[in-house]
């Protein structure tokens, strides 16, 4: 079991979500370092490293990533466009 | 009388450079409305200060805003040094706080909360943000970060207009979630793209602890 009743990932980040964050973190520009607070900086290749790593950077990367597809899956960040472009 | 306004800000490597920075905003915003402002900056943003001030302004209601990092339990000043923690929470009473650092309203807010707060508004995970290599000495010129910082500024500059705390919060996140959607419009050409989830986090983990109806 790797989500909670919540939908948190609580254990392991399963692999075929891993590779689907792998793919969307590849899009992140390689001029640019994401502040993940006192965890520190990353770069994209540092932040597809703590995915691969499974580590607690690497599981918010990947729950941040499932909640937004899951919210894209929802229609949840288009229904107010649409409303507005009618 | 004025209203008062205490924030921290402390600055000693990039990410607290460029909260140092874009609380000028906050400032600016408190100075129009004529708010008295306490501003603990860089050397200043010790524990023995902040917790001091706090003593002096015991049940006045006022806003404190905390630039930092943090984590469920504290949140730190200049040099990475704690400046509040859960045992300091009953100097928070009476006051409407946001925290623009990690996840302190998984503990230290709800926390802050039962000892009297009227208002916490911060976030139960990670805050983050992403910043352009080139744009690291010019903060307010990077605008991949005002991407992130703009939208979360929202929070104290709702507030000092009078806005309440859950009003506050809406407005901000409102801020986050029409970025997103201009930016998933735009689709994977856009160039800030990538940045999509990590708004999308950073808006639906910014919580409204206390009294939803509490202002200054």
């Amino acid at each position: 079991m790797t989500q909670g009743a919540n939908g948190q990932i609580e254990q392991q980040i399963p692999e075929a979500l891993k590779q689907i964050v792998i793919a969307r973190l590849n899009l992140i520009p390689n001029d640019v370092k994401i502040s993940v607070g006192a965890e520190g900086e990353f770069t994209r290749d540092e932040l597809i490293e703590r995915v691969e790593q499974d580590d607690r950077v690497g599981r918010q990367v990947a729950q941040s990533q499932l909640e937004f597809l899951r919210a894209l899956g929802r229609g949840q960040l288009l229904d107010e466009m649409t409303t507005n472009s009618a | 009388m004025p209203g008062l306004l205490l924030i921290t800000r402390p600055k000693y490597e990039d990410t607290t450079r460029y909260l140092f920075y874009w609380s000028d905003f906050i400032l600016k915003e408190s100075h129009e409305k004529g708010f008295e402002c306490i501003d603990l900056s860089e050397e200043k943003a010790t524990k023995e200060r902040f917790l001091g001030t706090l003593r002096k302004k015991s049940g006045v209601r006022m806003l404190v805003v905390l630039n930092g990092h943090g984590n469920d339990q504290a949140i730190t000043g200049q040099g990475n040094k704690i400046i509040i923690n859960v045992e300091d929470v009953a100097l928070l009473s009476d006051k409407i706080i946001y925290a623009r650092a990690c996840s302190s309203a998984k503990t230290l807010g709800p926390s802050a909360v039962s000892a009297g707060a009227l208002a916490y508004i911060g976030y139960d995970i990670e805050f983050v943000f992403f910043t352009e290599n080139d744009k690291l000495s010019r903060p307010l010129e990077d605008k991949t970060a005002a991407l992130f910082l703009e939208p979360s500024n929202h929070v104290p500059i709702a507030l000092l207009k009078g806005h309440t705390a859950s009003d506050a919060n809406h407005r901000s996140q409102e801020k986050f979630l029409q970025v997103i959607k201009r930016l998933v419009a735009e689709g994977p050409k856009s160039v800030h793209y990538y940045t999509a989830p990590f708004l999308f986090a950073n808006m639906t983990h910014q919580v409204c602890l206390g009294d939803p109806m509490a202002r200054l």
